[in-house]
């Protein structure tokens, strides 16, 4: 099947690369069936060998051992294991007091909201205008006591980045634990562990040229350890995530943090010269403002905003492009984007949003369509509006 | 053609969008808006008692872009009994409107209704 659009929806989601392809169709060609935890013949010792060297690889993009990472089925399981297992795990005498912000996805969100439920004490922060999270809020928050802090790296919607390395030394500081959702980021943007003090750290692959269907959780062995499993069933991952694993799907992400961590300088270059390029040839457009801050953003995600149009319409005008309204996790339901909402985004800004993100593959010569479309998409609208009489 | 294809011609087509250049005083004004902000203004020319001509301005989702460009193209030189008795359904066939998104076709309808309301009072 053939698309004939231009995928600038990058941050949705990201073709599998090449060579990724290749090490994943290797495992499938080459009789490398054998369940890992099988370690009495060839068939399991060989696959453990290689789901133990692809922990590795994935370790290494982040500065982690390899005994730290917890194979999931994607962030959005990590992020609920980090969330829930260790409330799980550490509530002894007294509820916990997590804080978290209103920019986080989903699947941060709904557990927390979960634990609240339980009885746990959970505050959200609320963003800047620019979308991320202004560390003297964290500070303050942090005196009073919080034993968990989770926050994103960078936003899915908006491309705000926290400063990750002051969020984690405020948490270092203060002995609270820091949980980062880093899959918008891992393997686009450096982040050490041990350099920012991270604790839980949920990562993806396919928002990075891997496969879907896999993820891993890092954890701190000195200072988590463990955590309760949110399923049961059998002691694989150290008994915190049972379950056979996919080894495919894992050896395809261990390939796709390889070649990102050799590629990450190349694809930052070429991403801010796609966002340059981009937002040279838009800014002439009428009534268009960017969401976010428009200098310190990750380059790959450029949240435009027309508050007098209708985001689905201009989606769908611009037949040539495949862009969104923002998080593709959101997109099944009516509700406002809860981050564009508490970044103080008024009704129209918010129904007038849509999401343009570049990748590997975007070419410049696709900038200047996307620009072109974006620039024909609002004055029909504007037109048929009325709005240009 | 099919359904996807009959929406988008209807939502790019612009034949029917009020010019500038269009005397505004000629028509009858049908308005109606809901609280996202969408909204449908039907413009009216009689001759007699038929439609000689009518024009929109729309603002909302495709579908109603694309309803609202549709009805216009139905009405233009009928008795303006069709605006009475206009089937909204039959729009939402054509265009396979989604069941969420059943609250344009009251959007349309309260424009066409305010038309009425208009003609009515002569």
């Amino acid at each position: 099947m053939s698309i004939k659009k231009i995928y600038l929806d990058y941050a949705s989601t990201t073709p599998i690369a090449e060579d990724v392809k290749t090490d994943i169709k290797s495992v499938l060609d080459n009789d490398l069936f054998g369940n890992p935890s099988s370690l009495d013949h060839e068939y399991g010792s060989l696959v453990n060998e290689l789901i133990e060297s692809s922990r590795t690889d994935v370790a290494k993009l982040i500065n982690a051992d390899g005994d730290e990472i917890i194979w999931t089925s994607g962030a959005t399981e990590a992020n609920n294991l980090a969330l829930m297992g260790f409330a799980e795990f550490k509530m002894k005498d007294r509820p916990l007091r997590i804080a978290s912000s209103f920019i986080e996805h989903k699947s941060v969100i709904e557990p927390l909201m979960e634990l609240k439920q339980k009885g746990h004490s959970v505050e959200f922060i609320a963003p800047n205008h620019h979308g991320y999270i202004d560390p003297d809020v964290i500070s303050r928050t942090l005196d009073n006591g919080v034993d968990l802090l989770s926050c994103m790296h960078i936003n899915n919607e908006v491309g705000s980045t926290n400063d990750i390395a002051l969020i984690g030394s405020l948490c270092r500081d203060k002995g609270t634990v820091f949980h980062v959702d880093a899959a918008q980021s891992n393997g686009k943007l450096s982040l050490d562990v041990r350099e920012n003090n991270i604790d839980l750290m949920s990562l993806s692959a396919h928002k990075v040229y891997g496969p879907k269907g896999v993820g891993a959780l890092f954890v701190n062995h000195e200072t988590v350890g463990r955590l309760k499993p949110l399923i049961f069933g059998g002691g694989q991952e150290r008994g915190m995530r049972p379950g056979t694993l996919a080894t495919h799907q894992i050896v395809g992400m261990a390939s796709a943090f390889r070649l990102a961590k050799s590629s990450m300088q190349k694809d930052h270059i070429h991403l801010s010269k796609c966002r340059e390029l981009f937002l040279e040839s838009i800014k002439d457009i009428e009534g268009l403002k960017i969401n976010g801050d428009p200098k310190n953003a990750y380059p790959g995600i450029i949240s435009l905003c027309f508050p007098d149009l209708n985001a689905d319409s201009l989606i769908f005008a611009m037949d040539d492009l495949a862009v969104s309204k923002g998080s593709a996790c959101a997109t099944d339901s009516d509700e406002p984007s809860h981050v564009l909402k508490s970044m103080g985004l008024s009704q129209a800004e918010i129904n007038g949003t849509i999401r343009i993100s570049f990748g590997r593959k975007t070419l410049h010569q696709d900038i200047e369509r996307a620009s072109s479309s974006v620039r024909a998409a609002s004055e029909h609208l504007r037109l048929v509006s009325g709005e240009t009489l | 053609m099919s359904q996807d294809e009959i929406l988008r011609e209807a939502f790019l087509n612009r034949d029917k969008v009020l010019q500038s250049n269009d005397d505004l005083k000629s028509y009858l004004v049908g308005h109606s808006k809901n609280q996202t902000g969408m909204n449908v203004k039907i413009f009216i020319k009689l001759e007699t008692d038929s439609i000689h001509d009518a024009r929109y301005q729309v603002s909302g989702c495709p579908h109603l872009i694309g309803l609202t460009s549709l009805l216009i193209k139905k009405i233009i030189g009928n008795d303006t009994t069709i605006l009475q008795e206009f089937d909204y359904l039959s729009l939402a066939e054509a265009v396979d409107l989604p069941k969420n998104k059943k609250d344009r076709l009251f959007l349309l309808e309260d424009a066409v209704k305010d038309c009425i309301k208009h003609i009515e009072k002569g």
